[in-house]
């Protein structure tokens, strides 16, 4: 080779050198570099089969890329018997794959001295390597390694970058599900977006919430086998967990014969204020894949925002059932209300005085004064078994009897049989009524009543002595009318008091439990010789408030007094 | 309130497309789960979703196109996605989608896939 040709061949080589590190300087990609200086050394090197193998442990090499060779081996770690600084030729003590592959020269890619991998060619048999084309090679490598090293940690650093980008998202995710979920107060809605939420960012549809309290949920999941594996669950599932982690002992195997067929993957507790108060059961991932632990930590988090609107929005619809149920109550004894009377009448001679203290419930005290026509008054106390809105019916439906008998001018007698029989008929053996009533001739100053079970109204005199008004007959509605109601009749002078309760004043409790009683009521009756109706009535209502001070009302407070002038 | 709309355009070989314009959140996935339900009651089962004006998908969008995606390919059918925008492609990147859908730069791509089996 003359001189002149020589020179212009090392021009070209260091050209085609300079041309090369420019290239693989350029690029961050490893797979980009990595096939740039495959195909170089191919090229200068005359071979047709390659590989580049990357370090991953002590003598450790993974083939991450090759030309001229079965791509089953790439990614396949491959053990070597030494690492070396130098070129080094493959002999019986390397790995088969490359000796199969005819690699027989490895040419180390060396960074600050020590071996981060090989590139390994086959060499022609027939066209051995000379050493001009080796020292070539070698230059050319160790041109490229730090654009190797640097296309590796690029490489990784994507790797992490991602991860990163994963936990924002999810991170995103649980954010604006937050949000979603605080605005939605319907439970069917909450379900649907927790459930495609689940879908999209974790690939599974399937699942079951067991709730502790509530009916349980499932979606695409059948809660046949489940529902019993609950109390186990709950003891179990204090943190997430997959199912194949539930512990093999004899307990566990229906639980676990049962995650099984309903083909649960993994297991993520429900949890407020660190108590367990269900289960989310989870379906495997259509993708295929098992869930990692960061999927499951999403997944728990997940969850549990949506369990806490699940709870917020059950509570929510208790409270609305709840007001829905105190707004009937007061429309009910508002309509209770308005039958007994609005005013009281003036009876010529006669002054009268009445008082309805209901408690929170609706109840069924009853009174009423109705005018004859024949110019009587007909005065009613009437005391209804039980509470709420049962007794308040019944109370409505005495009311409206009462209404219709008067004008029909009935004796007292016959028409108390009547609604007796007539509440008899219409109601069960254990709803009856206490009731007293009475008709006042304001002319002859007689008053004749009857007295069904109730307690005895008080008549005190004017000069201090008291009468109790018990003539009458059995409590009304317990059985048909056998005997006549019997009925008394007492004329009432000037200063008589006739004094008719029900037992909510004579057993108002106080905070002991202990009752207000009717001999403590006679007492203060006794005490008040002189005074007029309404004061009379005033004194008595206070004098119960003052027993029962500190202790819930729990039953309707009702008097009416009648005072003969 | 976040803006979404869905047009349905019928092309060739049997194939519809679903052109989702704006951002696709929790309150917005009913509009696309509508139009999906209204695909198979049509027994329209080989769909394009074209995102070229979808600005944001949340993963409840996401999960729209799971719940969907079994039923279509019962029937022989296919969603495929195109012309996304790189931020929407990177949500669906994240999730792992490409290795259960088909995601293409676009739409005419998508529509040479189905092939000409109508």
């Amino acid at each position: 080779m003359s001189p002149a040709r020589r020179t212009s061949r090392s021009d070209a080589e260091l050209s085609a050198l300079f041309e090369f590190s420019q290239v693989v300087n350029s690029s961050l990609d490893l797979t980009v570099i990595l096939n740039t200086v495959l195909l170089t050394l191919m090229g200068k090197l005359l071979v047709t089969t390659s590989v580049v193998m990357l370090r991953t442990g002590k003598r450790t090499f993974t083939i991450v890329t090759g030309k001229g060779i079965a791509k089953g081996l790439f990614k396949q770690p491959l053990e070597l018997p030494s690492v070396r600084t130098r070129l080094t030729r493959v002999d019986g003590r390397y790995p088969a794959p490359l000796r199969d592959a005819g690699i027989n020269l490895l040419f180390p890619i060396l960074s600050q001295g020590k071996v981060i991998g090989f590139f390994g060619v086959a060499e022609h048999p027939k066209r051995p390597l000379d050493a001009g084309r080796r020292t070539f090679a070698e230059t050319l490598i160790s041109i490229a390694a730090t654009a190797i090293e640097k296309g590796y940690s690029f490489s990784e650093i994507k790797t992490v970058n991602r991860t990163l980008d994963e936990k924002v998202h999810q991170l995103k995710t649980l954010f604006e599900l937050a949000k979603d979920f605080g605005g939605i107060l319907e439970k069917d809605a909450l379900l649907k977006l927790f459930t495609l939420t689940l879908m999209g960012q974790v690939g599974t549809s399937r699942y079951a919430m067991c709730l502790k309290e509530g009916a349980s949920i499932y979606s695409r999941i059948s809660g046949e086998y489940l529902e019993s594996d609950k109390q186990m669950l709950f003891q179990l599932v204090t943190a997430p967990m997959l199912s194949s982690q539930v512990p093999v002992r004899k307990r566990y195997a229906p639980l676990r014969e049962h995650l099984t067929r309903e083909k649960i993957a993994a297991l993520i507790p429900l949890q407020m204020q660190n108590e367990v108060k269900g289960v989310l059961c989870i379906g495997e991932r259509l993708r295929g894949s098992i869930y990692s632990e960061s999927d499951l930590e999403f997944i728990y988090s997940l969850a549990n925002l949506a369990f806490v609107s699940l709870e917020n929005s059950r509570l929510f619809a208790e409270a609305v059932e709840r007001q829905k149920l105190e707004n009937e109550l007061l429309i009910a004894k508002e309509i209770q209300r308005g039958l007994l009377p609005r005013t009281l009448p003036q009876i010529p001679g006669f002054c009268l005085a009445a008082a309805n203290v209901s408690s929170k419930q609706v109840g069924g005290d009853y009174y009423d004064v109705i005018p004859t026509e024949d110019g009587n008054w007909v005065v009613v106390i009437a005391d209804v078994s039980g509470k709420g809105t049962p007794a308040s019916l019944l109370m409505a439906n005495v009311q409206a009897t009462v209404h219709a008998l008067v004008p029909f001018g009935l004796s007292l007698s016959i028409a108390t049989a009547r609604i007796n029989d007539l509440i008899h008929r219409n109601t069960g053996a254990d709803k009856f009524i206490t009731f007293f009533w009475g008709i006042l001739d304001p002319v002859t100053r007689t008053f004749r009543y009857v007295n069904a079970g109730h307690n005895p109204p008080f008549l005190m005199r004017a000069d201090g002595r008291m009468e109790r008004l018990t003539e009458g007959g059995l409590i009304l509605g317990i059985m048909k009318t056998i005997m006549p109601y019997q009925e008394g009749s007492v004329t009432l002078g000037p200063g008589d008091s006739i004094v008719m309760f029900t037992d909510g004043v004579s057993e108002a409790m106080d905070a002991q439990g202990v009752d207000y009683t009717e001999e403590r009521l006679e007492a203060h009756i006794a005490s008040r010789n002189g005074a007029d109706a309404q004061e009379l009535l005033d004194g008595i209502t206070q004098e119960v408030r003052r027993h029962s001070a500190g202790a819930p009302q729990s039953d309707d407070i009702t008097m009416v007094v009648l005072k003969a002038e | 309130m976040s803006e979404f709309k869905v047009t349905i355009r019928p092309r060739d070989n049997n194939i519809h497309v679903l052109e989702l314009k704006g951002y696709l959140d929790a309150h917005t996935t009913p509009v696309l789960e509508d139009a999906f339900q209204q695909m198979l009651n049509e027994k329209k089962y080989r769909l394009i979703v074209n995102c070229r004006e979808l600005t944001y998908i949340s993963s409840a969008g996401l999960g729209v196109f799971m719940a969907f995606i079994e039923d279509v390919r019962a029937n022989t059918g296919d969603i495929k996605l195109s012309d996304m925008t790189p931020k929407v492609f990177n949500i669906f990147d994240l999730l792992g989608f490409p290795m259960l859908y088909d995601i293409v730069p676009a739409e005419e791509e998508a529509a040479h896939k189905f092939g000409n089996n109508a």
